[in-house]
């Protein structure tokens, strides 16, 4: 027995004592995203202009891939899913409103799984959407407690500095101004990169997983002066992609998903250029940040030991097909810089990454949670959707039989890529087939064209034939509307403008309340009685105005309704 | 041959076709039955001939001695449109895409052949009054004289009326008036132009010809007396407007009852553990003006003054109605057609009075979906009370059974015209309806569709989130289950109970196989 028993703990000791001395070699990971940054960066080339010195001298140390694409065109489903390893079409989170822990209560983040296999893990700033999930990390910078990942930044006091609201639809970072002050007045991605970059100057324990989150080129564009000053306005040159006149070939899914408000309101008021200078100054700022971060690597104890990652979570339009902002199927919303590059000796890849690699294969950031985890020598986690990038970090050019999906809001519709073609289709069945090597920018849709029958049939057949539902966020996680008290002196109506959306009424009193959409003459019209402790969901758009009465119609309060859907809460007094 | 001798011959042996088409269609359509098709709106079966013995209905008493009464027929929604657009069609509501009242059959399925359209093609003569489709949607292609109405109904002034909302007293009248006039400057698109309605009652001194159900029964017999003539066997569909509210009905018929008599509701509250979506609101109630004050009954019930006026007036409509069903069918003897007419009285889905807390129609349970429906064929040996579960969407393919004429092979129902000569024949396993539940009557403001399936012992519910544009049923939220042999009122959902969870189970299976695999077994 008690022969057994030491039998036991020797064996135990051999077993623990080399697993330990492995887990010290386990290389570090550097994960580092950049919000919002489509094509526009010097190493991909998508704008002229663009100046992103620091991306660039980490893609030519690394790999860089050219044709990698975005799991969603939202940020929300996007980090989601790069996050879980979760594909939207299988987690059923397709957008920005719904809510990541409601749809996967229990699913483990990448950083968890790292915590959980020795390392010790880390982050700051934007990593997932606007929250930080502090189950999932070891420390996070703002403390993870707060579960809000932006430390101070400065914006201007009096806003819009430049584009005007054009209504209530409008998102209110949708503006770009020069901010007289230097990075550290800034604040935000400045004091991101110096907490990561302290990080990466000291020595740990464990090997390391730092998130480092650069927010722009998110909007608003306001950063400090001097990368507005790298782009003269009068030598600003209109995004390469756009063109006046090619939406006639769309379907009308793609026709509808193409012109929104904002492009017109920006060139109305004159600011399209002064939109890109912002966007390019933006990206100015963040690739100085990421530079920031990456010389204290290179300057610290763990160069040698370290992955690293860069990606964005979508692209962004500036005009081209008569879009501003993201959420299409279009390239220019759904390719994202990617580059990795791995050390000698990391488990998963002994040789590391070649420098100055590019590889042209269709890939889907769906994948940087198995690579991660392959490269650190980690086991694989079964539920990762994407294929690991192993092979085409070891040798670009290795056979790849995957497409890159990514997924629209709507159960259904997606975009495709392969290492030539472009598919999109929509959930009504529209689709839309693009030559990307003759036509990078997706002018002439070749959808009709008989001959291409068998091409989409092959494109296709990369696509998942079965959709999650989507799954709608809980009234709890909806933004809460402010409640106004019945105020005589207030003039109630409504200027409706913009898309439709619910709008979720819940009666706390005790007792029936009368709702009454305010029209645009401020003549109430009934929507009905919502009882004691009913839930009513009205659909309203940006401006509407909402009168809340008792039974006997005396006024209690009203709501007035912003850009996005939100839960209106009559209180209980 | 010349071009005109060409001509001719052809134009002679086309009317020679013709001639021997017309020849051979009326030869054997001449020796097929009649149909007299009665259609009763909103008659739950409770009648002398299904057992209550408070109610006063011998007409349908004595009409049942020589039909089949089918105890377990089943609507295939609670709620006139899709009810009725699925009888018509011998469609199910997914078919029709009718799930409520909004939805327009003949909008949908543009080439869809309706039960009288079949019966026209198969040389029948066919004639409509009263509700037979929902109303505003009579559906006139239907029908090769559709929708006659009583003359006195004809004057530029009545004759877009719907002839529910007729009253008779003046002031009752006047008081409608008024309330349609305040009702259009709220909502100038008001339901039925602001007509519907006014006063939940009216109990008015004057005789049965009087009342609109009256009238059309009088029209009905005088139309049979012309039909009678003709060389084509007829097709009558005659739809009764009582016991559909307002309850405006002649006094005698009222004084037939003690309203602090009347045996009320057994069950005046909401199933246990039912969820949130299962019971309706009885808006339909608000639609009276003396009413506009009902709520949703989770929120409050009707006084006992409401609820027994109320169930004294659908009392007094279905005597009125049974009176004029007496009469019809009196009329149909004295003009010589009994002897060669199928008669088929049926009603579009049930009604609460206060069961389960609650007023109208519009939900699942056995109250609102089981209906009463009388079936006589000519030289039917057998009569009396059929337990078989049949189906509403049955009637289509049972009438032309019944007439010899071909049943239509995209019926989604089964004749169970066996079933009258022998009614304890095995028949269907289940019965199939559904509800759509609407955000605007439900506490959380969701929209769902309600998939019921009846069985011999077992009433099965699932409530599914509901997309009304694609049609499409989504999660499942809630279950409800009720075992009839103990619980016939439907009074404790057993959905939950962890004993029951294979039965649960099975019934799931059973209910997504659905009525394709509930037909009766040869």
């Amino acid at each position: 027995m008690l022969r057994n028993l030491f039998v036991s703990i020797v064996l135990a000791l051999t077993f623990v004592a080399p697993t330990r001395l492995h887990a010290a070699e386990k290389p570090n990971v550097l994960f580092i995203s950049v919000d919002d940054l489509n094509d526009w960066i010097g190493c991909l080339g998508g704008h002229p202009q663009a100046k992103t010195p620091n991306i660039d001298r980490l893609a030519a140390s690394g790999v860089l891939f050219t044709n990698a694409h975005c799991p969603a065109p939202a940020c929300n489903p996007c980090r989601s899913a790069i996050m879980t390893g979760i594909s939207p079409h299988v987690s059923g989170l397709y957008d920005n409103r719904q809510k990541m822990r409601e749809i996967m209560p229990d699913a483990e983040l990448l950083p968890k799984y790292f915590s959980r296999h020795g390392y010790w893990s880390a982050g700051s700033g934007k990593i997932l959407h606007y929250f930080i999930d502090a189950q999932s990390w070891d420390e996070y910078y703002p403390p993870k407690e707060t579960e809000d990942p932006f430390p101070r930044t400065l914006y201007p006091k009096n806003r819009p500095v430049n584009l005007p609201v054009g209504g209530p639809w409008q998102y209110k970072e949708t503006d770009w101004a020069a901010l007289d002050a230097t990075d550290e007045e800034f604040g935000g991605d400045w004091l991101v990169s110096k907490w990561i970059g302290e990080q990466l100057e000291k020595k740990h324990d464990k090997p390391f997983f730092l998130a480092c989150g650069i927010y722009r080129p998110h909007e608003p564009w306001f950063v400090p002066k001097k990368y507005f000053d790298q782009f003269p306005l009068e030598d600003i040159q209109l995004p390469p992609g756009y063109k006046e006149d090619d939406l006639a070939d769309l379907p009308p899914a793609g026709q509808k998903r193409g012109p929104n408000r904002y492009f017109p309101h920006i060139r109305e008021h004159g600011q399209w250029k002064q939109g890109i200078q912002g966007y390019l100054a933006s990206i100015a700022f963040a690739d100085a940040m990421v530079g920031r971060v990456i010389d204290s690597l290179e300057n610290g104890p763990n160069h040698k030991n370290t992955i690293v990652v860069l990606w964005s979570d979508h692209g962004w339009h500036l005009g081209e097909k008569q879009h501003w902002q993201k959420f299409t199927g279009w390239r220019v919303c759904t390719r994202v810089p990617l580059i990795v590059r791995v050390p000698n000796g990391a488990p998963g890849l002994p040789q590391g990454t070649k420098a100055g690699t590019t590889c042209d294969e269709p890939v889907t950031l769906l994948s940087l949670f198995p690579t991660l985890t392959q490269l650190a020598g980690l086991p694989d986690m079964e539920t990762n959707d994407g294929p690991s990038l192993l092979p085409l970090l070891a040798d670009a050019d290795s056979d790849w039989p995957h497409a890159s999906i990514t997924y629209l809001s709507k159960p259904g519709s997606y975009g495709l890529s392969d290492n030539r073609w472009r598919y999109i289709e929509y959930e009504n069945g529209d689709r839309e087939l693009y030559d990307i090597e003759t036509d990078p920018f997706e002018w002439e849709n070749l959808a009709e064209k008989p001959e291409q029958a068998d091409r989409i049939a092959a494109l296709r057949a990369h696509a998942p034939t079965k959709f999650a539902k989507f799954v709608a966020a809980s009234d709890e996680s909806l933004v809460k509307l402010k409640w106004h008290p019945a105020d005589d002196s207030a003039k109630l109506v409504s200027k409706p403008d913009g898309d439709k959306f619910d709008l979720v009424f819940s009666n706390k009193r005790n007792h029936p309340v009368k709702v009454f959409w305010m029209d645009r003459q401020g003549n109430p019209k009934s929507f009905g009685t919502l009882e004691a402790g009913w839930r009513k969901p009205l659909k309203t758009r940006p401006g509407a105005v909402w009168l809340i009465t008792d039974a006997e119609e005396n006024q209690l309060g009203y709501f007035v309704v912003g850009d996005r859907t939100a839960h209106a809460i009559v209180p209980a007094k | 041959m010349p071009q005109y001798l060409r001509t001719r011959t052809a134009l002679f042996l086309c009317s020679l076709c013709l001639l021997a088409a017309t020849v051979h269609a009326q030869a054997t359509a001449a020796d097929r039955p009649n149909v007299l098709f009665i259609s009763v709106d909103d008659l739950r079966p409770e009648l002398g001939c299904y057992g209550n013995e408070e109610i006063k209905t011998p007409h349908f008493d004595a009409f049942s001695k020589r039909a089949t009464t089918f105890t377990q027929a089943y609507c295939q929604a609670a709620v006139c449109a899709p009810s009725r657009a699925s009888v018509m069609t011998g469609l199910r509501p997914d078919s029709t895409r009718v799930w409520d009242l909004r939805g327009n059959f003949r909008q949908n399925l543009p080439d869809v052949v309706t039960l009288p359209q079949h019966f026209h093609k198969h040389g029948y003569h066919t004639v409509s009054m009263g509700k037979i489709f929902h109303n505003h949607m009579p559906d006139r292609v239907s029908f090769d004289e559709p929708d006659l109405r009583p003359a006195k109904y004809m004057t530029a002034e009545l004759i877009d009326r719907e002839p529910e909302s007729f009253y008779h007293d003046d002031a009752l009248n006047a008081e409608l008036v008024r309330i349609r006039k305040r009702r259009l400057e709220k909502n100038p698109n008001a339901y039925a132009d602001g007509w519907a309605y006014g006063r939940s009652t009216e109990s008015f001194d004057a005789p049965d010809s009087e009342f609109y159900d009256g009238a059309q029964t009088d029209l009905a017999i005088q139309t049979l007396g012309r039909l009678k003539e003709k060389k084509q066997p007829f097709f009558l569909a005659l739809g009764y407007y009582r016991p559909h509210l307002p309850f405006v009905a002649p006094t005698k018929y009222w004084e037939l009852y003690d309203r602090d008599q009347l045996s009320m509701a057994s069950n005046p509250f909401l199933p246990k553990n039912s969820p949130v979506m299962a019971m309706n609101s009885a808006y339909e109630l608000k639609g009276c003006y003396d009413l506009e004050h009902v709520k949703h009954p989770s929120v409050a019930k009707l006084t006992e003054q409401e609820a027994r006026l109320l169930k004294h007036g659908y009392y007094a409509s279905v005597s009125f109605v049974d009176a004029c069903l007496g009469k019809l069918l009196k009329g149909l003897t004295e003009h010589g057609l009994d002897k060669n007419t199928i008669i088929v009285v049926w009603g579009d889905h049930g009604w609460k009075l206060g069961e389960h807390g609650s007023w109208c129609k519009q939900t699942n349970y056995d109250i609102d979906l089981r209906v009463p429906l009388l079936v006589h064929v000519p030289g039917q040996t057998s009569s009396g009370a059929c337990r078989a579960i049949v189906e509403l969407v049955d009637l289509y393919p049972t009438l032309c059974d019944a007439a010899g004429i071909a049943i239509p092979d995209n019926m989604e129902g089964t004749s169970f015209l066996p079933l009258l000569s022998d009614p304890e024949l095995n028949w269907k396993s289940a019965a199939f309806s559904q509800f759509h539940r609407s955000p605007r009557v439900t506490p959380d403001g969701g929209r769902y569709m309600g998939l019921s399936m009846v069985t011999s012992r077992y009433h099965y519910v699932q409530w599914r989130d509901w997309n009304h544009v694609t049609g499409v049923a989504g999660d499942l939220v809630a279950v409800e289950l009720y075992d009839q042999q103990v619980d016939p009122s439907e009074n404790t959902n057993i959905a939950g109970l962890d004993k029951h969870q294979p039965l649960v189970t099975k019934l799931s299976q059973q209910l997504h196989r659905g009525w394709q695999f509930a037909m009766p077994v040869e």
